[in-house]
């Protein structure tokens, strides 16, 4: 019995770092590409690393408006949100949610303006 | 030869991990909205009030969330000159390896068998998903894992019982779960005999663990932004039980069965680490408890959780199963001396 306990945990432990292990490998294949992205880290520039992200890049025109007022606009100011009144509430909170994240700590105020067919949505200064 | 193995798995997990982290700019909503917003309003202004500024209504951010992780994130930045997503690459292959480092600190078990729960950690899934990286999970486990290591040392006097309570105190500044984790692991304590310690922790973790935060913020925003007594449905914990029986258990029944056969062979490491298994089981019903009191529809509120609480609990588990391997080993090397040893080890503990 106690020959068997042995087999039994030996086994056991096997079978679980190896198929954890397996597991972890799945997500970096294949291997090339995932050096050659991790390298991508430390050699391009932030805005196009978000810009190849989906969830920054789904809008890049205004992905890059974003980090633009951000490099432009003081900290203390808060910042509009101009949206299509069209546009569904689920998208209106990620394009939020978004430029409040690259924007912090400023304010990001939803407001509902119509705006040409193709402008979804809109930054700008909040007046003061 | 085991142990070797055991430390090039380890490896493996914690490259994988760090590719991972690298590979794009952060995974999920959680960062964005949550985590990373916190971090840079911290990083840029200094001070604590800015996380409020952002979601004064608190619609998205969680103000009622505690700031241990976006302040340690911002404390790193300002120590390396930036906050972007590389450093959160590099902190969270950091916080990969110090959890499996703790994973084996906190095993009671010869080498290859510490170094297999290490290496169990470092290949955990959650830390190889790119959308959790940058989630506040890995440093609430540092705290609870630490918290583990002394958990059994606390016979030994007063410093591993101040240990304790200040791992988890930091779990509870970290994470809501990292409260709850506390009142079970308190709990247990408490049942195990040990009821002044139980107090004595309990209350530090209140006070400066919980406490803090909740007394800096508004008093709009104290309210916890997904659970509200009037929510309460306890038709809620039977749907948070199927959805967990159908992405949870059934996918992952050769794992369940797996563990269940580590601890059938391993009994008595089991019956040694009863405390930490009553932990658990309290972490856990608290946890699944937790979701009568939803705001949003159980099985979305599940499906969208069950992930990030069940790496906590697995994590801690992980020495102890790896214990129940070296309990079994043992006994199969030397039938004769095993429960001697296990008699021995029980008397060094009492």
């Amino acid at each position: 019995v106690s020959e068997l306990r042995l087999g039994v945990a030996i086994a056991l432990v096997t079978l679980g770092l190896s198929g954890l292990a397996w597991d972890a490998i799945q997500w970096v294949r294949p291997l090339p590409a995932a050096l050659a992205r991790a390298r991508g880290a430390f050699e391009t520039p932030a805005l196009e690393r978000w810009l190849a992200e989906s969830h920054m890049g789904f809008d890049a025109d205004f992905t890059r408006q974003v980090f633009e007022g951000d490099a432009a606009w003081p900290l203390d100011r808060d910042v509009v949100l101009r949206v299509n009144p069209g546009l569904g509430a689920k998208l209106v909170d990620s394009y939020r949610i978004r430029a409040a994240f690259v924007l912090a700590p400023r304010r990001v105020v939803v407001r509902h303006e119509r705006m040409g067919a193709q402008t979804p949505v809109d930054l700008a200064l909040e007046a003061p | 030869v085991a142990g070797i193995a055991a430390a090039i798995v380890a490896g493996v997990g914690l490259l994988t991990c760090a590719l991972v982290s690298f590979m794009g700019p952060l995974g999920g909503d959680d960062w964005l909205a949550i985590w990373g917003l916190k971090a840079r309003a911290l990083y840029r202004t200094g001070e604590l009030a800015s996380v409020l500024r952002p979601d004064p209504d608190g619609e998205f951010s969680h103000p009622e969330y505690p700031l241990l992780w976006p302040i340690a994130l911002a404390a790193a930045a300002r120590l390396s000159g930036g906050l972007d997503d590389r450093l959160v690459g590099a902190v969270w292959t950091l916080l990969c390896g110090l959890g499996a480092a703790l994973a084996f600190r906190a095993t009671r078990a010869p080498l290859p068998f510490r170094l297999a729960c290490a290496a169990f950690v470092a290949c955990l899934p959650y830390y190889h998903r790119p959308r959790y990286v940058g989630f506040a999970e890995p440093l609430l486990l540092l705290w609870l894992l630490a918290a583990l290591a002394e958990s059994d040392r606390l016979a030994r006097g007063r410093g591993p019982l101040a240990r304790f309570a200040l791992f988890l105190a930091l779990a509870a500044g970290t994470k809501n779960e990292g409260a709850v984790a506390a009142l079970a692991a308190t709990a247990a304590l408490a049942l195990g005999g040990w009821r002044r310690a139980a107090l004595a922790a309990a209350g530090f973790v209140l006070l400066a663990g919980v406490l803090p935060w909740r007394l800096l913020l508004p008093q709009s925003q104290e309210a916890l932004a997904d659970f509200a007594l009037g929510a309460f449905d306890l038709s809620h914990v039977a749907v948070v039980l199927g959805v967990l029986l159908h992405e949870a258990m059934l996918p992952n029944a050769a794992w369940l069965l797996g563990a269940a056969l580590l601890a059938a062979v391993g009994w008595p490491a089991l019956a040694r680490r009863r405390g930490v298994l009553v932990a658990l089981a309290i972490h856990l019903a608290l946890l699944l408890a937790s979701f009568a009191f939803t705001v949003h529809d159980p099985t979305w509120h599940a499906q969208y959780t069950w992930r990030r609480l069940l790496f906590v609990p697995i994590a801690v588990l992980a020495p102890v199963l790896a214990e129940c391997a070296a309990c079994a080993v043992a006994a199969g090397s030397a039938p004769a001396t095993a429960p001697q040893a296990d008699a021995r080890a029980e008397a060094q503990r009492a």
